[in-house]
């Protein structure tokens, strides 16, 4: 193994190699950075590229691809409220109101160097603790699914700017869109009145773009201002970010990061899903929770840190399993595959030296993500010194294409538009667009572990052995209590202490 | 109109939709009707909940009007240009209507004090975004655009 392990060392340092990744790396944040261009896309763009070269420089340059897209989802999400990938949308919640105080460098650096460790810390469980980790996942069944959306959807509390009702009001209808469509069991078409198109449901990323990109762009032509926010290079905005992320945050990145790896070997879960749940844990466990959603560091640093943990974790049931958890293990499982790797237990055995490299090889491109996305980052707050009604008519067009482009349909597009439309009408009568996307995104989880749960339960004849006395369902169960109960026990404690100061 | 009225068009809005998705779900085979009908049934109850806040508790809403100051000529201009620009797509070619939306929709949202020389500006914006987004997605990416007579 230690053998294997400084051949990979060597290999991942061959200044051909560095020189893929940082290339890689750039297109990646590129594509991440688009709105509607995933990483799926990206990485599965490259592997025909890997045919022709040496297998360890191929994988090395589809895992930097797949680092720098997760990535690169936090720049649109903070310069122009746009999350450039679903991972993103968390990023938004206080990264564009930085953005709005004319602290862009201070949201973007926090978000690359809060990449860079989550990044990091998910690859070293990769690469010590892929084994067992494994197993745990295959120890989530629909229960535990169904639990995790729940869970995942408590945090609808905390983003309710204003008034809880409307808060849970949007997840509501979140969830209730994504039962638009075929119902995942029975294959019954359910909610579609007779549009036949809709059959295969609301997607995700056009609904996304829509409810986040497009009614930005309508909002932005309402406000009519001339540039979206104030902007000019802080000086010394590494050293202040640097030491912001170490005296406040360094718990928290380590928490996201835990959160994002776990989360991320899950099959079918990923990064969109962990950086609500590391979210919703940084506030809860803050002690001035009202900062989320205002312009916090915190949150940004919550939200990066843990959906780039899970890029690595992603790989863990892929590599020591055989099983591809995301789609983008998917399209890495056809890129090993063409190389000779046959993933699963003797992955290390027969070919430990190219999945040494690999693995170590995303540490390496984690790394240089420091310095490519310094680069871009540099080049991207420009965005800001463009005149906003420029940036309102490209970003429609770029909607369009990057909505049509995930089905080659244009009723993506028009779902698109449909959510912007809504999500610029919800924006103004106080429904926030982060609820309906969370649901949305959960929607589909919680169905389908709820119903195959039931399925489970009817055939094991009882109820509350598989949705409650499960280990892990009971842990999750008990989280969730733990997640709707503090903030109102913390909200509690605020207003009696308000009243004493009020009275003294 | 206040935020409360607003409350209540919401409300009824919302409970109107559970009500059409109620009447669909009954052809729904058992057991798969049970999470769309709970959905449902959470989503009408908090339509309901708003609905009793914004009679019962109007304090506890944001309050001020949602839409007052909103500049309903230029969001509508660019709502409506963007659903003839989906049409264009549709039937020219992305290409070409993407030219011509960003040269159009760009002038008609900026300044018009600068007249024709801001055309002339935006006609080399409308190449350069359009040439970028060529070069990027059909050439590099191979995503491809929606079909049209045109480009």
């Amino acid at each position: 193994m230690l053998a294997d392990f400084l051949t990979g060392l060597q290999n991942a340092l061959h200044p051909l190699n560095l020189l893929i990744m940082s290339l890689a790396l750039a297109g990646g944040i590129a594509i991440g950075t688009l709105p509607g261009l995933t990483a799926t896309m990206g990485v599965a763009l490259l592997v025909p590229l890997t045919f022709g070269m040496d297998p360890a420089s191929g994988l090395l340059m589809l895992g930097a691809m797949y680092c720098g897209a997760i990535y690169g989802g936090a720049n649109s999400a903070i310069l122009i409220n746009t999350p450039g990938t679903p991972s993103a949308v968390c990023t938004t919640f206080d990264g564009y109101p930085l953005t709005k105080q004319g602290r862009a460098d201070e949201a973007l650096f926090t978000a690359l160097v809060s990449s860079v460790i989550g990044g990091i810390i998910g690859t070293i469980f990769l690469m010590f603790a892929a084994q067992p980790l494994a197993l745990v996942s295959l120890k989530f069944g629909s229960p535990e699914y169904f639990w995790l959306a729940i869970f995942g959807l408590t945090i609808i509390s905390s983003l309710s700017e204003g008034n809880m009702v409307k808060g849970l009001l949007g997840g509501a209808l979140g969830l209730l869109l994504a039962t638009i469509g075929i119902d995942p069991v029975t294959g019954h078409t359910r909610f579609t009145f007779g549009f036949r198109p809709l059959i295969e449901g609301v997607t995700l990323i056009p609904a996304m773009i829509g409810f986040f990109s497009f009614a930005q762009v309508l909002s932005l032509v309402d406000e009519d201002q001339k540039y979206i926010a104030e902007y000019s290079p802080i000086p010394g905005v590494i050293g202040k970010v640097f030491s912001k992320l170490l005296k406040d945050c360094k718990n928290i990145i380590l928490r996201s990061s835990l959160i994002g790896t776990f989360v991320g070997i899950l099959p079918g879960a990923g990064g969109n899903v962990a950086s609500f749940v590391a979210y919703n844990e940084a506030k809860r466990w803050s002690k001035n929770p009202d900062i989320y959603g205002t312009g916090a560091i915190e949150g940004v640093a919550a939200s990066e840190s843990s959906n780039n943990a899970t890029v690595s974790s992603s790989l863990i049931p892929l590599l020591s399993l055989g099983i591809p958890g995301s789609p983008v293990a998917a399209v890495l499982l056809g890129g090993l595959l063409i190389h000779g790797m046959r993933p699963g237990a003797k992955l290390f055995i027969e070919t430990g030296e190219v999945a040494y490299t690999f693995i170590i090889g995303l540490v390496v491109a984690n790394l240089l993500m420091l310095f490519v996305g310094y680069l871009g980052m540099r080049i991207f707050a420009q965005v800001l010194n463009v005149p906003s009604h420029y940036i309102t008519t490209i970003v429609i067009v770029l909607s369009f294409i990057g909505s049509y482009a995930i089905r080659n349909s244009l009723v993506d597009v028009v779902i698109m538009m449909v959510c912007g439309v809504l999500g610029y009408l919800g924006l103004k009568v106080g429904i926030q667009p982060g609820p309906i996307v969370l649901g949305l995104i959960l929607g589909t989880i919680a169905e389908e572990g709820f119903t195959l749960s039931l399925l489970m339960s009817k055939a094991q004849g009882s109820l509350l052995s598989t949705f409650v006395t499960r280990p892990i369902s009971a842990f999750l169960i008990f989280m969730c209590i733990l997640s709707i109960v503090s903030p109102i026990y913390v909200r509690m404690k605020k207003s009696r202490k308000d009243k004493l100061e009020q009275n003294v | 109109m206040t935020m409360r009225k607003f409350n209540y068009i919401l409300s009824i809005l919302i409970l109107a939709l559970c009500f059409f998705f109620w009447i669909d779900a009954a052809g729904i085979r058992p057991p798969a009707h049970i999470y769309p009908k709970t959905v449902i049934a959470i989503t009408a109850f908090l339509a309901v909940a708003l609905l009793v806040q914004s009679i019962f508790f109007p304090k506890a809403l944001i309050q001020g009007k949602p839409f007052e100051g909103t500049k309903y000529g230029r969001v509508l201009t660019t709502l409506l240009s963007t659903i003839v620009y989906f049409f264009a797509v549709k039937t020219i070619g992305f290409y070409v209507s993407s030219f011509f939306f960003l040269v159009i929709v760009t002038w008609i949202l900026g300044d018009k004090s600068e007249g024709v020389k801001a055309l002339a500006r935006l006609g080399i914006l409308g190449i350069v975004v359009v040439g970028l987004v060529y070069a990027s997605f059909k050439l590099f990416l191979k995503v491809p655009t929606p079909p049209g007579i045109l480009f």
